[in-house]
């Protein structure tokens, strides 16, 4: 076996299942428990990557989230995954791993170079350096990306499914440790409904490492017997590999569940992660503490752990993390470390206590194992490029502000250090709580919460295992209390162990001169070391947001939740303040980096990304060839190409055949409102700026509605179908909005108006039956209509039917030609639509797209709402004042065309536009200046608004909306395109067409 | 993300809700005895505190009924919400 | 009585597959009679018009659905209800109705193109409404009896709790029932 550093026996591995997988291409084995760290070790690879500023050697720190330096590529391909963090990376067979920020590899880093400039390089380098002169910045861009750079972003289409999921609950555990696990097992058996999200694979935290007991078994299996309870409650829901990423408003948490990347690539099926989104009465935080780094020279070299990362390994993985250790520490939790050490047969040289005496029972228990304990000593540099070969260290002075004596060697390859321990209170400080630093435990500890939510046991503070087992047992029986549920309190039973306070330490005493000495990192992953700390207090930081953005400490995929106390406490020690008025940098999600993915779900792709609304004819606009077009979030055949045709040969064909002959549109997206009431006629004068209730039944109008500014907001044809009985059309992307609209209007200004709305744009399917020839159409399909012209004038609105089917026929056209508009309830849309198609035959009708009624409608000068107006367009700007009634005292938005910037004569107006070249389209969008020649920046005096080439007249047509355009009928404007191209035109009436406007009323 | 109570139907996740801006506005019953200044002042002016503030909601995924709704924008606490035409809660006691 | 051979129903481009694995079954009520029905409950010659077609008052406790004889009357809002009748029905009871209200402030709108209604059924029902569905869905919190306007994904929806929690029927829009069954499609193969 290759595994020369795994233990003989214990640890939560399959020693059963022994597992490949390669790292930079190299092949290991490990075991499945594994993590990718965890079997790197077992094989004694130390170093796993680079620094990210200076490229030096790095190993693994942790053995969690917090993590700075263990960041692989995963995979290769469509399933590549950048900057995974190998302490949580399940092992399992063939994973192939490689690390990132290395160039051209591991173990010969060309860019290391950085390491030995780095006293040139130090905080806000990059800032001084490259910014100037601006025009070099993106060359520097470019190499300092290629230099620095993290992992490498798939390039292919992720092969994975996502999937979402809204989740409701009593309680919600964050943290499945024994802290969480005892609030959840209270809350539970009271009958709430519970979710514990835990980040691991499995459940217990922490206290997996651990060999004490609780109820009187062993840790490990009173957590089995714990989560078996829990998983055997139906309302109970338990997310093992799920990471509470961000706490909102109103007790909205996120999670991200991982479902499959613990598996080999050949046995992923299924979603690869669950995003749940969950609303909780009660969120206990049970997130736990992680433990803080000491901080001196040279403290970055592969083989210096944390104390806990130690012990995780050496219990929890059955890994040595070395031959031979030493211990470092400011407090006692780490003496357990030494222990565990001694207990998996690895050498524990010395513990270096930088407290000046340790008399408690833990502390007593290593002296008598026979390892050497120094108080009132720290370390103060260390050795080994590519590991660690050995530390120093001196004695530490009374006050702890200078070191001083010989400088002791001791051999080792494993630095277990503690600093200390912080609650991770990152949850907390999102939910809109501020921590609170306690200056006895040295710690931040969770601020008062503005939300339904308890932090209990490490996140709390609480370290020693009977505190979190009660804690949380506690806020589990309040969580369920405040639910209205009767909460039993049972708290699992622990042996105290008595410990002895913490020395706080941030930046160690040197041997070194200020600024000469080796660096000593504070955040490892982005090489900040204390240095640039200091760098940054003398040249003038003093809020810790700006030290951070200068220095960019935190700034990694890591958030800085190893480094970020230390740095503040470095901060606080620095500007000689305390570490409470310094406070801590803002806790934003996410915790730890979510997958795009994951967001997205499975709103993916041309169906789901955004709804599609099809219409009742919808598959027959399929299976006859059209190209769709988006409107709003409406499918609208946009023209139906025949072979070999190009859009505008097909636009063509179907304008002059509806000119000619007789086209067919589905105009069944045009938004339609039931209007009704006594009082729908009063209720229509205020919303429309012309006149309603004199108009006679079965006739419509055509209708401007204005925005309270007197802007154009929507416009369409209203039919009155009884006295108090209208149907109102609206645009298609404005429906939604103007039934919102009328209904606010009703609902708060005018309640005691007798009007009720009902929105029918579903029920009707509708079919624009439009040419000289749609009367013959229409006619031979419906019955019980008179179709002749005197019995139905243009304007008017019929019933009648087709078959047994009912049918609505108006006789309204937006085309400037004879048109009807047949309307039956959109079941049988498709049926009255092909009937109209059979029925058109000899008249070789043609369904027409978007496309085409764009066309014919500019050619008579029909504005388009939201295309020809943006909100800032009046009736009159457009040449529309006939619609403006000048009897009414009041509608909605009269006011504010007396306004004086309503009445600017300089307003832009609309006008059409004749090129000089009549084959000449102008795009749409383009700018119109009176001078091309006028010195930049040119004077602009209006935009084009729609503009097309017109089969029908023969030339292109343009409408455009120009200032004070109406004056200036027969003037000339360019069009400046950005090809460097001028289009010369010339200011015309935008009609176009039968400009007496006869063909409608034939 | 807000829980939002619709004074019909009850809470009701945020994503069903529009906010359509500040309560309380009323159209005056004559615009055109309104100055310029007047008219400008009801179309436009809003008073956008820092703190408590009164908005009108529409439940538009839900009942359809506009109501109003009293809002810290400090904290984005929602202390009530109430139907159009009652009196806001923080009035009553006036 | 229209030809109904001749009706398509909005999931016409659809097919609803027989569902695999654990996940649900989605089954579309087509055809039936929608009619939507809007008055103010504090009218008595409303309510007396409307007990006399419908044979029960409209229910005026919000989000609750109430059956009657053939019709189920779903609470829309303070004024608005949804009558589902069965396929074809609607005509005879919108004319019943406004015959009925002669004279009463209110409005009945036939709305049965516009609509239609689904059954998703079996024990993962609620967890597949519940991918993107905010409303809280647990029997505790929702029962027969009750309904719901919310919104599944970026659609709305009307739910209502079949009997015996045996899963939901859900009331789309017709231009919104393609995208819908295409999302609930792909979002039931989390169940698969
Ligand atoms: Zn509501």
């Amino acid at each position: 076996m290759s595994q020369r550093f795994r233990t003989g026996q214990g640890g939560r591995i399959d020693r059963e299942q022994e597992i490949e997988f390669t790292f930079n291409g190299k092949p290991y084995t490990g075991m499945i428990g594994d993590t990718l760290c965890s079997a790197l070790l077992a094989n004694g690879v130390h170093l796993v990557g680079r620094s990210w500023k200076y490229h030096r050697p790095r190993g693994v720190v942790s053995a969690g989230a917090e993590e700075p330096n263990a960041l692989f590529q995963l995979e290769k391909g469509n399933r590549t995954i950048p900057n995974a963090r190998g302490t949580q990376v399940e092992l399992y067979p063939d994973l192939d791993a490689s690390s990132v920020n290395c160039w051209p590899n591991l173990d010969f880093d060309l860019l290391s170079v950085n390491s030995w400039f780095s006293r040139l390089m130090p905080a806000g380098f990059y800032y001084k350096t490259f910014m100037w002169p601006k025009s070099m910045w993106l060359k520097y861009e470019h190499f300092i990306r290629k230099a620095s750079g993290l992992g490498v972003a798939p390039r292919e289409p992720d092969p994975d499914r996502y999937e979402h999921s809204h989740r409701h609950c009593d309680v919600l555990v964050v943290g499945g440790g024994v802290a969480g696990l005892s609030a959840a097992l209270v809350a539970a058996r009271a009958g709430a409904r519970v979710v514990v999200a835990d980040e691991q694979s499995e459940f217990g935290g922490l206290t997996l490492a651990s060999r004490a007991q609780i109820d009187g078994v062993e840790a490990a299996r009173w957590i089995d017997d714990a989560v078996a309870e829990l998983r055997g409650m139906t309302e109970v829901t338990l997310l093992p590999r799920s990471t509470v990423f961000g706490y909102h408003d109103y007790n909205f948490l996120t999670i991200n569940q991982r479902l499959t990347d613990h598996l080999p690539l050949t046995e992923r099926f299924g979603g690869r992660e669950k995003l749940w989104q969950v609303r909780a009465h009660q969120v206990v935080l049970a997130t736990g503490a992680a433990e803080r780094p000491l901080i001196f020279a040279n403290n970055d070299r592969p083989g210096i752990m944390l104390a806990s990362a130690v012990s995780t390994y050496t219990n929890r993985y059955a890994v040595k993390p070395g031959s031979r250790a030493v211990v470092f520490t400011n407090n006692d939790s780490a003496y357990q470390s030494a222990l565990d050490l001694n207990a998996a047969g690895v050498e524990v040289t010395a513990v270096v206590d930088a407290r000046s005496d340790s008399t408690s029972e833990i502390a007593n228990t290593v002296r008598n194992s026979g390892i050497e304990v120094l108080n009132g000593s720290v370390v103060v540099d260390t050795a080994g490029r590519k590991h660690l070969r050995s530390v120093q260290v001196m004695r530490l002075s009374a006050d702890g502000s200078s070191v001083s004596g010989n400088r002791k060697s001791f051999d080792c390859d494993l630095l277990a250090i503690s600093g200390g321990w912080s609650p991770v209170v990152h949850l907390n400080a999102q939910s809109g709580a501020s921590p609170v630093w306690d200056d006895e435990a040295a710690m931040f500890c969770p601020g008062e919460p503005t939300q339904a939510q308890v932090s209990a046991g490490g996140a709390n503070g609480t370290l020693d295992l009977p505190g979190c087992l009660r804690e949380g047992a506690a806020a589990g029986a309040n969580a369920a209390n405040a639910c209205g549920l009767e909460a039993k309190l049972a708290v699992p039973a622990a042996e105290q162990v008595d410990s002895e306070a913490i020395l706080p330490l941030w930046a160690l005493p040197s041997p070194y001169t200020r600024g000469r000495g080796p660096k000593a990192f504070i955040d490892l992953q982005n090489d900040v070391g204390v240095a640039d700390i200091e760098l940054a207090v003398r040249e003038g930081f003093q809020s810790v947001e700006h030290v951070k953005r200068y220095t960019a400490m935190g700034f990694g995929t890591d958030q800085g939740k190893l480094g970020n106390i230390n740095g503040m406490g470095i901060l606080a020690q620095t500007m000689g303040q305390t570490i409470a008025a310094t406070g801590t940098t803002t806790y934003r999600p996410n915790y730890t980096p979510v997958s795009f993915g994951a967001f997205a779900g499975q709103n993916l792709g041309e169906h789901l990304f955004d709804p599609a609304r099809k219409t009742a004819m919808h598959g027959w606009h399929e299976e006859n060839g059209a190209s769709f077009e988006d409107v709003g979030q409406w499918k609208r055949p946009w023209y139906y190409p025949r072979k070999g045709e190009s859009l505008d040969d097909a636009v063509n064909r179907e304008c002059l055949a509806v000119r000619e002959s007789v086209g067919i549109l589905d105009a069944s997206t045009l938004g339609k409102i039931e209007v009704r009431g006594p009082d729908a006629a009063r209720f229509l004068e205020m919303i429309y700026t012309n006149n309603w209730m004199k108009l006679e039944i079965g006739k419509g109008r055509y209708g401007f509605m204005l925005g309270e500014d007197g802007m154009v907001m929507d416009d369409g044809v209203t039919i009155r179908i009884g006295e108090d009985h209208f149907l109102m059309h609206t645009t298609t992307g404005g429906a939604a909005g103007v039934l919102a609209w009328m209904e606010r209007w009703l609902q708060t200004e005018w309640p005691e108006m007798e009007v009720f709305l009902t929105s029918v744009t579903d029920h009707w399917a509708t079919a624009a039956v439009v040419g000289p020839k749609s009367r013959d159409v229409v006619s031979s399909v419906c019955d019980g209509i008179d179709f002749l012209a005197a019995a139905f004038p243009f304007m008017a609105s019929k019933t009648g039917s087709i078959g047994d089917i009912e049918c609505r026929v108006n006789r309204i056209s937006f085309s400037g030609e004879l048109a009807y508009e047949v309307n039956v309830p959109a079941n049988y849309g498709r049926f009255m639509w092909e009937k109209l198609m059979q029925a058109g035959e000899p008249y070789d009708i043609t369904p027409y797209g978007t496309e085409t009624m764009h066309v014919l409608r500019a050619e008579k000068g029909y504005v388009i709402v939201g295309q020809d107006t943006d909100g800032s367009v009046t009736v009159d700007d457009l040449g529309l004042g006939w619609a403006l009634s000048k009897t009414k005292q009041d509608f909605i938005g009269k006011r504010s065309l007396n306004r004086p910037d309503t009445l600017r004569k300089d307003r832009k107006q609309l006008v059409g536009l004749l090129t000089d070249d009549p084959a000449t389209v102008i795009p749409e969008g383009a700018q119109l200046v009176n001078d091309p020649q006028a010195p930049l920046p040119m004077p602009m005096v209006g935009h084009v608004s729609s503009s097309y080439y017109s089969a029908c007249c023969g030339h292109s047509i343009a409408m455009a909306l120009v200032k004070g355009g109406h004056q200036r009928m027969g003037e000339t404007v360019h069009a400046p395109l950005a090809n460097g191209r001028v289009i010369k035109a010339t200011i015309t009436t935008p009609v176009f067409y039968d400009k007496e406007g006869s063909k409608p009323n034939a | 993300m807000f829980l939002i109570e619709c004074p019909w139907c009850g809470v009701r996740d945020e994503t069903e809700f529009n906010c359509v801006g500040e309560a309380h506005i009323v159209r005056p019953l004559e615009p055109e005895k309104l100055s310029d200044e007047e008219w400008a002042d009801y179309l436009f002016m809003r008073k956008n505190p820092k703190g408590m503030h009164r908005e009108q909601w529409l439940h538009v995924a839900g009942c359809r009924r506009y109501f109003n709704a009293e809002r810290d924008t400090v904290t984005y606490r929602i202390s009530a919400t109430y139907r159009i035409g009652e009196q806001a809660p923080g009035e009553a006691g006036k | 009585m229209p030809d109904l051979f001749q009706q398509q129903s909005p999931l016409v481009q659809i097919k609803l597959e027989e569902p695999r694995g654990a996940a649900p079954r989605i089954e579309e009520k087509p055809f039936l009679g929608f009619v939507n029905l809007r008055g103010r409950a504090d009218n008595t010659g409303f309510l007396a018009a409307t007990l006399k077609v419908l044979g029960c008052e409209p229910p005026t406790v919000a989000n609750t659905v109430v059956d009657s004889g053939d019709y189920r009357i779903y609470w829309l809002g303070p004024d608005e209800w949804l009558i589902v009748t069965p396929a074809g029905q609607q005509e005879e009871l919108q004319n019943a109705l406004q015959k009925a209200l002669d004279g009463v402030f209110s409005s009945v709108v036939d709305n049965s193109s516009g609509l239609t209604l689904i059954h998703i059924s079996g024990a993962n029902a609620a967890d597949l409404l519940a991918t993107d569905c905010p409303l809280d869905l647990h029997p505790r919190q929702f029962k027969h009896g009750q309904c719901a306007q919310t919104r599944l994904a970026r659609a709305g929806m009307t739910l209502s709790p079949l009997a015996d929690d045996s899963g939901f029927e859900v009331i789309i829009r017709r231009s919104f029932a393609d995208y819908l069954l295409l999302w609930l499609r792909d979002a039931a193969i989390a169940f698969e």
